[in-house]
């Protein structure tokens, strides 16, 4: 199998898989495949029926994700300006992933879902979900603008955007808070609403919000 | 005490800043742009009747449709990193300003600025739309900007690519509406009007352009 980036302001994956080979990835995302490549549904388990049933109907997350299975090329695009990151993850290591910001997996790597709770304010009561992936194996991640990547040392602490966080180890602990903006009851009702993210582990900002219109 | 502004364009895509505070340094930026901040800086809320923008302006200027403009900033004070972005494609500016030197920044392209530079935010001009609502009227339509004094350093971004121009006393050069990014104070801009496509159902439809007349330093940006 074979992950290439196709460089541009819009970049694209290419994936070319072998026969059997396979890669899954978030539904809709497919620019185009050869005929020979096969599609096929991978159930999300993670959780029970109730976590299911809060990160889909309450979080929008989808039941299902796409696999395609060799041989045959097939490309995938996130339709946004930015870069696309190619991630060898050793055997057990695990990564959290923004929301919509996964290209593809090898079918070997494994997936989960990661639930940050939200600041119970009207538009971020639910929290927020991170697709956590699992070596070994390759991932190719897609960043909106540019990425930031950074280490943290134990107990350093980085505060971010919502929309800034592209991924973080699985060590690295993510906590939304409200910061406040300024003293007294304005300074609270104005508060940005950002992400604590506190070592050790790597973690990757991305210079765009996915969920700002940026083209 | 002004801040150290330095810009981060890794890729070239969509550029953030990244501001180097000092202890007790600060920088001023819009309201939710912030990308990340160390945990020793501090955030408070600079409210823009401190900078001298009085909220009877600030009304008037949300009752003609400036709904960029904001009842506040955020002060972001050393020591430690603090990084921006407008979360568009372009380009980022650090353009320093002289004692009283002043630049006309379209709203809406700010990020930040020196706590010594005097922001004002200003009606640059209006004009008649000319194609008619459903009632045919013709709806005026606003020009906002930022107006920004030195001495003291800013940072803006375009959307797209910048194109700067000198112009020299009386030299003229002709933008689009939406072009125009900034300009020095010194500059005259006027509306002018192109004569538009003859179409048989509404008739001549003239478009709206802008006549920028030097001297001064003028900024025009590839995307709207």
């Amino acid at each position: 199998m074979e992950l290439e980036t196709l460089p541009g302001l819009v970049p694209t994956l290419l994936a070319t898989l072998g026969a059997n080979e396979s890669i899954y990835c978030e539904h809709g995302i497919m620019l185009y495949k050869d005929p020979p490549v096969g599609v096929a549904r991978k159930t999300i388990q993670s959780g029970g029926f109730l976590k299911t049933m809060e990160r889909t109907a309450v979080g929008g997350i989808p039941f299902f994700l796409t696999e395609f299975i060799g041989p045959g090329h097939v490309a995938l695009s996130r339709d946004g300006v930015g870069e696309v990151r190619m991630i060898e993850l050793a055997a057990n290591e695990s990564i959290d992933v923004a929301e919509g910001s996964l290209v593809c997996a090898e079918t070997r790597v494994g997936y989960a879902m990661e639930y940050v709770k939200g600041t119970n304010r009207p538009g971020r009561m639910i929290g927020l979900w991170m697709d956590r992936l699992t070596g070994p194996g390759k991932i190719a991640l897609h960043g909106y603008g540019n990425i930031i990547s950074m280490g943290l040392a134990a107990g350093e602490v980085v505060t971010c955007d919502l929309g800034a966080l592209l991924y973080k180890s699985a060590s690295v602990k993510a906590q939304t808070e409200n910061l406040p903006f300024g003293s007294g009851f304005l300074g609270k009702l104005e508060s940005f609403e950002v992400l604590a993210l506190t070592g050790p582990g790597k973690i990757a900002l991305q210079t765009v919000d996915p969920k700002v219109l940026h083209y | 005490m002004s801040a150290t502004v330095k810009a981060d364009t890794v890729g070239g895509i969509t550029p953030a800043v990244l501001v180097t505070l000092a202890h007790g340094e600060k920088v001023l930026a819009a309201h939710g742009i912030m990308l990340y901040k160390e945990t020793p800086v501090k955030v408070h809320r600079r409210t823009m009747k401190s900078l001298g923008v009085s909220t009877a302006h600030l009304m008037g200027m949300h009752a003609l449709g400036d709904n960029e403009e904001s009842y506040f900033f955020a002060e972001f004070e050393g020591p430690g990193h603090v990084s921006l972005s407008r979360d568009r494609g372009g380009e980022v500016r650090i353009v320093p300003l002289a004692q009283n030197q002043s630049v006309r920044l379209r709203n809406g392209h700010l990020i930040c600025f020196d706590e010594s530079v005097r922001y004002y935010p200003m009606v640059l001009l209006k004009y008649q739309d000319p194609v008619p609502d459903s009632n045919g009227n013709h709806p005026t339509r606003y020009v906002f900007a930022d107006e920004l004094t030195g001495p003291g350093t800013i940072v803006f971004q375009s959307y797209g690519n910048v194109l700067s121009f000198e112009l020299k006393p009386g030299e003229m050069m002709r933008t689009s509406v939406e072009g125009l990014l900034a300009a020095a104070q010194s500059v005259q801009i006027r509306i002018n009007w192109l004569a538009g496509a003859q179409l048989a159902g509404t008739g001549n439809i003239a478009i709206p352009v802008l006549d920028v007349v030097g001297p001064g330093m003028v900024m025009v940006h590839s995307g709207a």
